[in-house]
């Protein structure tokens, strides 16, 4: 957990909640029913602690602070568009631990860092098309423009990188 | 399996990427939102400071009249003081019937006599002699000296008037077709006669191919040739 000293200077303060960003999002992403919703509530906390900075000298575990108020405004959102079922927000609040949401976000992170090392080994061609494909969520016809392509072409690239990701997992195992 | 775990990294990679433009966009803000904070309290309250120096400057000016008025009064008040002393006669000028019974009666001091003197003496000046003193009744003429036409705002406006048309439309009421006599021209046996105009000297074919033979070969048209007029 990270703390927040009084020494924090503003920059700090700042690193420090760009940092937190990803947890806060993820609480508000099982907490809500769109990531929009989610993203909103997020950059409303940050900014909201942003500009108590002021009057958050005394708050030692800042982490902690970020993770509740993001639940509390969750739960005000959910209550304001009456879409709360007592029991399943108690449930989810439940598992939604400091230690759990930490687990979970590192979990992502070294997931997304694992296809960067599988992506590395890919010829540039095949790397650009998974990325288009399927983090950039790019159609087809996009996908021949960016890489100068017919449609068979992009088909056939794809299916090749799909084919040695699968071997790279295999083999990893 | 191996798709399972494909679409967990794609998945993955998708929610740090779009937590990476999410948290540039905080960035952003938050610094967009640091730098009014970050000022020093002096530049902050510079408005309070332009204020106060603008009341004091519009305090100043108004002060001015006042101040410049009271020393403007206070040769007057000296004036007063100045005015010369009155005879021993003009002293007893004060009767004795015109202080209230009630009142105990004192023994007016030199000063005390002055005093009503001058006020006596104020009394005493008729209205008259300020009517006179002040200047001429002027007549009241028309000043006409700002009483120009503002001519300014005065254009026709024309923005809305356009031609309304909307209940234009073609009145075709009695506009029927009058089919009561058909100008058609019927041709007779004979002649060609019209029926509705009564024209009759139209010959007919035959009659104008027999005027015609009679004026090309100058004879009566013959008769119509019959067996009985055959001669053998």
């Amino acid at each position: 957990m990270k703390q927040h000293k009084n020494s924090m200077t503003q920059n700090e303060l700042l690193n420090t909640l760009i940092g937190l960003q990803p947890v806060m999002q993820l609480t508000a992403e099982k907490l809500l029913p769109t990531a929009a919703d989610a993203e909103d509530t997020v950059q409303e906390v940050v900014i909201e602690i942003w500009q108590k900075r002021d009057q958050l000298q005394h708050v030692l575990n800042l982490e902690g602070y970020a993770i509740q108020t993001v639940k509390n405004r969750c739960i005000s959102f959910l209550r304001k568009h009456h879409d709360i079922a007592t029991g399943n927000l108690e449930q989810a609040l439940a598992n939604l631990s400091d230690d759990a949401l930490a687990d979970e976000c590192a979990r992502i992170e070294e997931q997304a860092s694992q296809l960067d090392r599988m992506m590395e080994r890919l010829p540039e061609v095949q790397r650009q098309a998974v990325e288009m494909k399927y983090i950039k969520n790019m159609s087809h016809s996009e996908m021949q423009r960016q890489l100068s392509m017919s449609s068979a072409n992009v088909y056939t690239t794809l299916s090749r990188a799909i084919t040695n990701l699968k071997t790279m997992i295999s083999h990893g195992r | 399996m191996e798709d399972k775990e494909l679409q967990e990294l794609f998945a993955a990679k998708r929610t740090v990427e779009a937590n990476r433009r999410r948290q540039e966009e905080l960035r952003r803000l938050l610094e967009a939102s640091a730098t009014p904070a970050a000022a020093p309290k002096s530049r902050r309250l510079w408005p309070l400071w332009l204020g106060a120096a603008a009341a004091a400057v519009l305090l100043l000016l108004l002060a001015t009249p006042i101040l410049f008025r009271q020393s403007e009064t206070a040769p007057i008040m000296v004036a007063h003081n100045e005015t010369p002393s009155p005879t021993p006669q003009e002293e007893t000028i004060v009767p004795k019937e015109e202080i209230p019974a009630e009142v105990p009666q004192r023994k007016a001091t030199k000063k005390t006599a002055k005093t009503i003197e001058t006020i006596k003496t104020i009394e005493t000046i008729e209205p008259e002699y300020y009517a006179e003193e002040q200047a001429p009744a002027i007549e009241p003429t028309l000043n006409t000296e700002h009483l120009t036409l503002n001519t300014e705002h005065s254009t026709q406006n024309t923005e809305h008037l356009t031609l309304n048309t909307e209940h234009l439309t073609l009145n075709t009421e009695h506009l029927t077709l009058n089919t009561e006599r058909p100008t058609v021209h019927r041709r007779t046996s004979t002649n060609m006669v019209c029926s509705n105009c009564d024209i009759s000297n139209v010959p007919s074919p035959y009659t104008a191919f027999q005027n015609f033979l009679a004026a090309t070969f100058g004879t009566e048209p013959r008769t119509p040739i019959t067996l009985t007029n055959i001669e053998f």
